[in-house]
């Protein structure tokens, strides 16, 4: 098995371009179609000075979720005139106004959280003014110590939730995309070796068929993941987007998604007998396991039955929402258990029948002298 | 000694190889001749323990290889038909990948692949990239990653398709050489030739059977009672090929490339009636050949087809 390592890495020495162009790509279509932006919402904000408006904009500056900039009342109007695709947030004394062309799920959360900000300063504004400033404090410490209710989190059913990280959307879209066709060209050397008689050389040197094949599989499953944490270390580390706290759930999921897309590779790899009928193969189901499976748009906004029934041939499907699961919905691991275990379950079931019929079809090589 | 006994092999309803025996004794050169699709390789793939015959068995050493291919595997080189090579490497780094799958590590490695490069005469492109070879630098790397751990039997299959006559010439030098050193050759080929210069021992095959086999003397024996006159004319005409049959009907008459072949007894001597008859038939003869019989003379004999047909 070290010998195929070696002979692969020697490969891939000499011809990265695989490798190289379908991470770059990953991270260009990524950026570029996520805004050039990490997660969190810029929000124009200007405020009329007064204590509360100011003490509310401070609150705000400590969400994470908010890129803010502060602005004068006259700029924000000016500027909200020209860039429509922006939110505003004028806040006053006792009220505030959010600017912003649609009624979207990021302008009611927004507005929520705004609401909550103004009821808490209102209450602490209440006591401090009665009782003191030492009340509120006492007030403050037995809220956090004793709180009022219990809340217990669990999750809805996911028809009857949506959430939208346009971010994360791209982000995890392409890179489940592209590495769809590193993996299978790295699969393919299995056709090309049997193709060539290498294979044969092989099996004469007294090598096992299960060293051939995991030597192979291993080193492919290898790359993928290589490209796939790649992406993911350099989105969230270097361009800072925010998953949710997900990250090495992120990570595990990627890896077990691999393994997914490396056995669908080789079951395609056992159905064809040239490379390049494989490689037709694969692109045509790439770029169509992505539109059924949720990563060029979310699937919550499909409206054909026909496209959503479709969803659970796509291998891209399970990685997508075990992806947004566990970071923009703030699922465990435990909550997409289903998604793992099916990807697993799919990658045992397609590498079995992939390498019986590539062995029947060794014999098929002999037989077409 | 490798030895086949009753080899057959059928793929779903095709029956590619049916009751072969053959028999290798240490230090022959044995060619296996025939036509495209005579079973040639998928009867080297079952004595190199590749595929399981469906029944029959292989023998090295009077043990079943079906049971024990290691023994075999171990002594055994193989020249596949394609060019199993990483195109991506160089010479030198595909010598080093087979050496190393074949256990040869450090000193032992990089001594064995110089000396197999000298031998295949790619010493001074050792380092150039597979991919940028031409047709006859790869056969002759493919043949010597078969010989990188010195193995005292080599099956070769039709390791000359596609080159050039220089590389061909230099291939078929490389193995006489092998041979005379003392290696047990199998070579496969469709090229009669090849196997007349390279083999003592021949079996000769088609539609998946051994039609026959001995040496090279004893096959021709069998077609020696027959001459074949090779005509040249500026026109052959159809009339003339019909009065030639009239005249010589035991003859076997058969036109390839514009060149009349004659086959028949040598007791009769027709040159003065073939002119004759060309004469008759206003056909001017420029050049007219009397062969003894060949190898592709014996198949013909044998399945009434040429050997490249």
């Amino acid at each position: 098995m070290k010998g195929i390592w070696l002979a692969r890495l020697q490969n891939l020495k000499r011809k990265p371009l695989v490798l190289i162009s379908m991470t770059v790509m990953t991270v260009i279509f990524a950026y570029v179609l996520s805004g050039g932006v990490g997660s969190s919402v810029t929000l124009l904000v200007a405020t009329d000075d007064t204590d509360m408006s100011n003490k509310a904009l401070e609150r705000l500056q400590h969400i994470d979720d908010y890129s803010i900039t502060v602005l004068t009342e006259a700029e924000l109007q000016e500027v909200m005139k020209e860039k429509r695709d922006k939110i505003g947030l004028q806040l006053y004394e006792k009220t505030y106004s959010v600017l912003a062309d649609t009624e979207s799920d990021i302008v009611r959360m927004l507005s929520l959280e705004v609401v909550t900000i103004y009821n808490e300063l209102s209450f602490q504004e209440q006591i401090v003014t009665n009782a003191g400033e030492s009340k509120w404090e006492e007030v403050e410490n037995s809220m956090v110590e004793e709180p009022s209710f219990l809340l217990e989190k669990s999750s809805m059913d996911e028809s009857q939730v949506f959430r939208y990280d346009g971010a994360l959307q791209s982000l995890f879209g392409f890179m489940l995309y592209f590495v769809f066709y590193t993996i299978s060209i790295n699969v393919q050397f299995i056709l090309e070796d049997k193709r060539t008689g290498i294979w044969n050389r092989l099996k004469l040197a007294s090598i096992s068929r299960f060293q051939l094949y995991f030597g192979h599989l291993s080193f492919s499953y290898l790359i993928g993941l290589i490209q796939m944490l790649l992406v993911i270390f350099l989105f969230r580390f270097i361009i800072g987007t925010n998953m949710y706290g997900g990250f090495w759930k992120v990570v595990v999921i990627s890896s077990v998604y691999v393994l997914l897309v490396m056995a669908f590779s080789l079951f395609i790899i056992s159905l064809v007998k040239t490379v390049s009928q494989s490689s037709v193969i694969i692109s045509l189901l790439a770029v169509a396991f992505a539109m059924i499976g949720g990563a060029y748009w979310p699937l919550e906004i499909v409206q054909s039955e026909g496209l959503l029934a479709m969803k659970w041939i796509s291998p891209i499907y399970y990685g997508m929402e075990a992806l947004k699961r566990v970071t923009i919905y703030g699922e465990t691991l435990g909550g997409v258990f289903s998604y793992i275990s099916m990807m697993i379950l799919l990658a045992i079931l397609l590498i079995v029948i992939g390498i019986t019929l590539l062995e029947k079809r060794t014999e098929r090589y002999h037989s077409s002298e | 000694m490798l030895q086949a006994i009753d080899l057959h092999k059928k793929f779903k309803t095709k029956e590619a190889v049916h009751k072969v025996n053959m028999l290798l004794e240490a230090g022959e050169s044995v060619g296996l001749l025939g036509p495209n699709g005579a079973g040639k390789s998928t009867t080297i793939s079952m004595l190199s323990s590749l595929i399981m015959p469906t029944s029959g068995e292989v023998l090295w050493n009077n043990v079943s290889i079906n049971k024990n291919p290691e023994a075999l595997r171990k002594t055994l080189g193989v020249v596949p038909q394609e060019i199993a090579l990483y195109p991506e490497l160089s010479a030198k780094e595909n010598l080093h990948f087979f050496g190393r799958i074949y256990g040869l590590k450090g000193q032992l490695l990089v001594e064995r692949t110089e000396e197999i490069l000298r031998k295949i005469g790619l010493s001074d492109r050792k380092n150039d990239i597979v991919k940028t070879f031409s047709g006859g630098m790869k056969r002759r790397l493919n043949i010597g990653a078969a010989l990188l751990h010195n193995p005292s039997i080599l099956i070769m299959d039709e390791p000359t398709v596609g080159i050039d006559p220089q590389s061909r010439a230099y291939i078929l030098d490389t193995v006489k050489q092998l041979v005379e050193e003392g290696m047990t050759l199998l070579y496969t080929s469709h090229y009669m030739e090849e196997v007349e210069l390279l083999c003592d021992k021949i079996y000769i095959m088609d539609q998946g059977e051994i039609i026959a086999h001995g040496t090279k003397e004893t096959l021709k024996s069998l077609v020696s009672d027959n001459q074949t006159i090779e005509l040249k004319a500026h026109v052959l005409s159809k009339g003339f090929e019909a009065a030639l049959k009239k005249h010589f009907p035991t003859a076997n008459i058969r036109k390839e490339d514009e060149i009349l072949l004659i086959t028949m007894p040598q007791n009769e001597e027709p040159l003065a009636t073939i002119f004759a008859i060309a004469a008759e038939n206003a056909v001017t003869i420029t050049s007219a050949i009397v062969k003894v019989p060949s190898l592709e003379d014996v198949f013909l004999h044998l399945t009434g087809r040429a050997l490249r047909d």
